[in-house]
């Protein structure tokens, strides 16, 4: 398990963006070479992104690297350059198909053999943005064992369904649902789409929430000011962490009497409960939190 | 190889650099930068080895630079020198 509970949009020809990318503490950075870089500029971020994975320092940050769409004479090309250059993860916009994937895999595989790269290294993370990619999420989740994240990007994905992409989001519910099911038969992660106001921070604390609930493990963010509430929506509260402790406690309670029964409050606690008491000690381990100060 | 037509790279915004290459008898380097005096001789030394890198013998190149980091300057001089229609990808 990592944390992605941000993932940072950097336009991936812009040596400043890039260079102080890592500052920011987002999980993972995007750097890319899709949208943000006009077309006829390809080549030159392609060297860029190149030569900053190979040279800056971006501490222990996730990388990853979004090519352009497999619809484009673009995606190869950028494989070529990124992929020996060090980049942690590959992020495929418009996913559509399970063949996307395996031709992606197959493409990642040869530049890893030529490359002397360990096979397998390098991630693959797809964005959902039509509606055949939301139909095909789970063949698309589980096409290669490299997949790590799925991600929902919401415009594309509302204009491919012909309504407006709202503040309040109901137009995306059920993809988001859907998209979080198949991440979840899968076992891998979800990632919720961009909020594009980066001056309404309420309305991106909401909609974070709405996507914590939902099941979402992180967002796509486009503004580094954005990251602080997204991690806070993403981090357990106190009252989350205690609980965790307290149903750890009765575990090992009841494994110390050789019961297969585990009870707190007079209660039995289910295995699902435990299995959420888990995920939320993961998290405390994995951000680094104490345990013991967050509930004193 | 020499550089046969002209091409440019990069832009003048802050830590970016503009790159212009052009058709030229021998070798010639010309660096502008915001950080002449303390990092004027780290530049030409990268400019060198990225021409040198890619087996360039004559051209006019012109280096704009507003505080590019060393990746960035190695980026931007061979991307304008394979726009200027030399691709020799090393």
């Amino acid at each position: 398990m990592r944390l992605r509970r941000t993932l940072l949009y950097v336009p991936g020809n812009s040596p400043s963006m890039i260079q102080d990318c890592m500052i920011y503490g987002a999980d993972t950075v995007l750097l890319d070479l899709e949208d943000s870089v006009a077309i006829y500029e390809k080549d030159a971020a392609r060297y860029l992104v190149r030569y900053a994975l190979q040279s800056l320092d971006f501490r222990d940050t996730e990388l990853a690297v979004r090519i352009n769409s497999m619809d484009t004479p673009f995606w190869y090309d950028d494989l070529k350059m990124v992929v020996p250059a060090g980049v942690d993860i590959i992020r495929l916009p418009k996913a559509e198909t399970s063949e996307d994937i395996k031709r992606l895999d197959e493409a990642i595989s040869e530049i890893e053999k030529n490359n002397a790269i360990e096979c397998g290294k390098v991630r693959i993370m797809v964005s959902i943005e039509s509606a055949k990619g939301l139909i095909n999420a789970y063949d698309i989740a589980t096409a290669s064992p490299r997949m790590v994240a799925i991600a929902i990007g919401g415009e594309d994905f509302t204009a491919d369904l012909r309504v407006k992409k709202t503040r309040e989001g109901r137009e995306l519910f059920v993809a988001r649902s859907e998209l979080v099911i198949a991440a979840r038969a899968a076992g891998i992660d979800a990632i919720d789409s961009v909020f594009s106001d980066v001056n309404d921070e309420e309305g991106l604390k909401k909609e974070t929430e709405m996507a914590k609930e939902l099941g979402f493990d992180g967002k796509s963010v486009i503004n580094p000011r954005q990251i602080p509430v997204i991690h806070e929506v993403f981090t357990p509260t106190k009252e989350e962490i205690d609980e965790a402790i307290r149903i750890n406690n009765a575990i090992k309670e009841a494994e110390a009497k050789g019961s297969g029964v585990i009870s707190l409050d007079g209660k039995m606690v289910d295995r699902p409960i435990v299995k959420r008491a888990e995920r939320v000690l993961k998290l405390v381990e994995l951000l680094g939190l104490n345990e013991e100060e967050r509930i004193c | 190889m020499e550089i046969v037509k002209e091409a440019v790279a990069g832009t003048l915004e802050s830590s970016d650099c503009l790159v212009m290459v052009k058709p030229y008898e021998g070798l010639k380097v010309d660096i502008e930068s915001i950080v002449m005096e303390r990092y004027g001789r780290r530049i030409r030394q990268i400019v060198e080895d990225v021409i040198k890198s890619m087996d360039i013998t004559s051209g006019y190149f012109k280096i704009q630079d507003r505080g590019a980091l060393d990746y960035c300057l190695k980026a931007r001089i061979r991307i304008a020198i394979e726009r200027a229609g030399v691709d020799n990808v090393r």
